[in-house]
């Protein structure tokens, strides 16, 4: 059975390293799901949930960020296209709601699109039940990008440098806002 | 200029309802157990917490906000400019859940607030 359990697999001196290689050690290693402890004044004994430690459970993770960053992206494509086809909301009248509701509802865009975000949606659920908040995340901040290329190939959309620029800056800024530390509400 | 107005219900509701959902949740208490029958429970326990109604029904709002933005904009606009969430969400989790937020988290902000203005100043 898997459990959230975390064995000591090894430790590292700190004596040949100095404070700032030291910390930006231990910073690649909480970014790797690693959980690094002090155990001594210059020595740092690092822990790992156990069931990380096999490199089948890697394969499964990546090929989760794959689902993650392929259905997420597609199911808004999806989204838009099917909207496309129902009509520009900005001259929608409150009146035409009912029948907006019904064109968004029988549209197969639509429901496909639901479809994909689902399986986004169950696959960010299973890879939290055994990685980190803070590894899934920036992982999937290239999902910003996915989308814009899926834009712009499938959908033939223009995209403006200014634009690529801009798409570029927010997968970086959700990448700094995701590798942080989850759980910021009580101290060890 | 509706689709700021959606940005703006997009933004606002879907955060509000990740919040509520999350205090909610965080009165249910942690799940240690996922079992079926035991999820089955949880999923009951958090029906009967008003700020779980009111957090699904921001939700759904934000939905179809976010469908309406996409009848009028393209995909590679919405999408990205949607990641302006984190930025609210950072500011509910300091002011509605008393969350601390580090400094790095707050440069990763601004980094998503900068992007957004490219992205909407490229548009035109």
């Amino acid at each position: 059975m898997m459990t959230q359990e975390s064995c000591e697999i090894g430790t590292f001196g700190y004596e040949d390293l100095s404070p700032t290689l030291a910390d930006a050690r231990l910073a690649e290693l909480c970014f790797h799901g690693f959980q690094p402890m002090r155990s001594g004044v210059y020595s740092f004994a690092w822990r790992v949930p156990c069931m990380t430690s096999s490199s089948g459970l890697h394969f499964k993770t990546y090929c989760m960020i794959l689902i993650m960053v392929v259905f997420g992206p597609l199911g808004n494509v999806l989204l838009g296209k099917g909207m496309k086809n129902v009509g520009s909301a900005a001259i929608w009248a409150p009146s035409e709601l009912p029948h907006i509701f019904i064109r968004i509802f029988t549209s197969g865009y639509i429901w496909l699109g639901v479809a994909s975000l689902l399986t986004f949606f169950v696959a960010y659920m299973l890879i939290l039940s055994w990685a980190d908040f803070s590894y899934v995340q920036p992982a999937s901040s290239v999902a910003y990008l996915v989308v814009a290329l899926l834009g712009y190939f499938y959908l033939g959309e223009k995209i403006a440098p200014l634009h690529w620029a801009g798409i570029g800056v927010i997968c970086l800024g959700v990448f700094v806002v995701g590798n942080t530390p989850p759980r910021t509400t009580e101290a060890r | 200029m509706r689709e700021a107005f959606f940005l703006f219900i997009v933004v606002a509701a879907g955060t509000g309802g990740e919040l509520c959902v999350t205090r909610a949740m965080k009165h249910v208490g942690e799940v240690t157990d996922f079992r079926p029958l035991e999820v089955v429970r949880v999923i009951v326990r958090a029906m009967k917490v008003p700020w779980m109604w009111i957090g699904v029904a921001m939700m759904a709002l934000a939905f179809f906000s976010l469908l309406a933005m996409l009848s009028i904009e393209n995909v590679s606009f919405v999408v990205p400019v949607t990641a302006l969430s984190y930025a609210a969400g950072a500011l509910g989790g300091v002011f509605f859940l008393e969350e601390r937020v580090s400094k790095r988290r707050w440069v990763g902000v601004l980094l998503v607030c900068i992007g957004v203005t490219l992205v909407w100043l490229g548009k035109r």
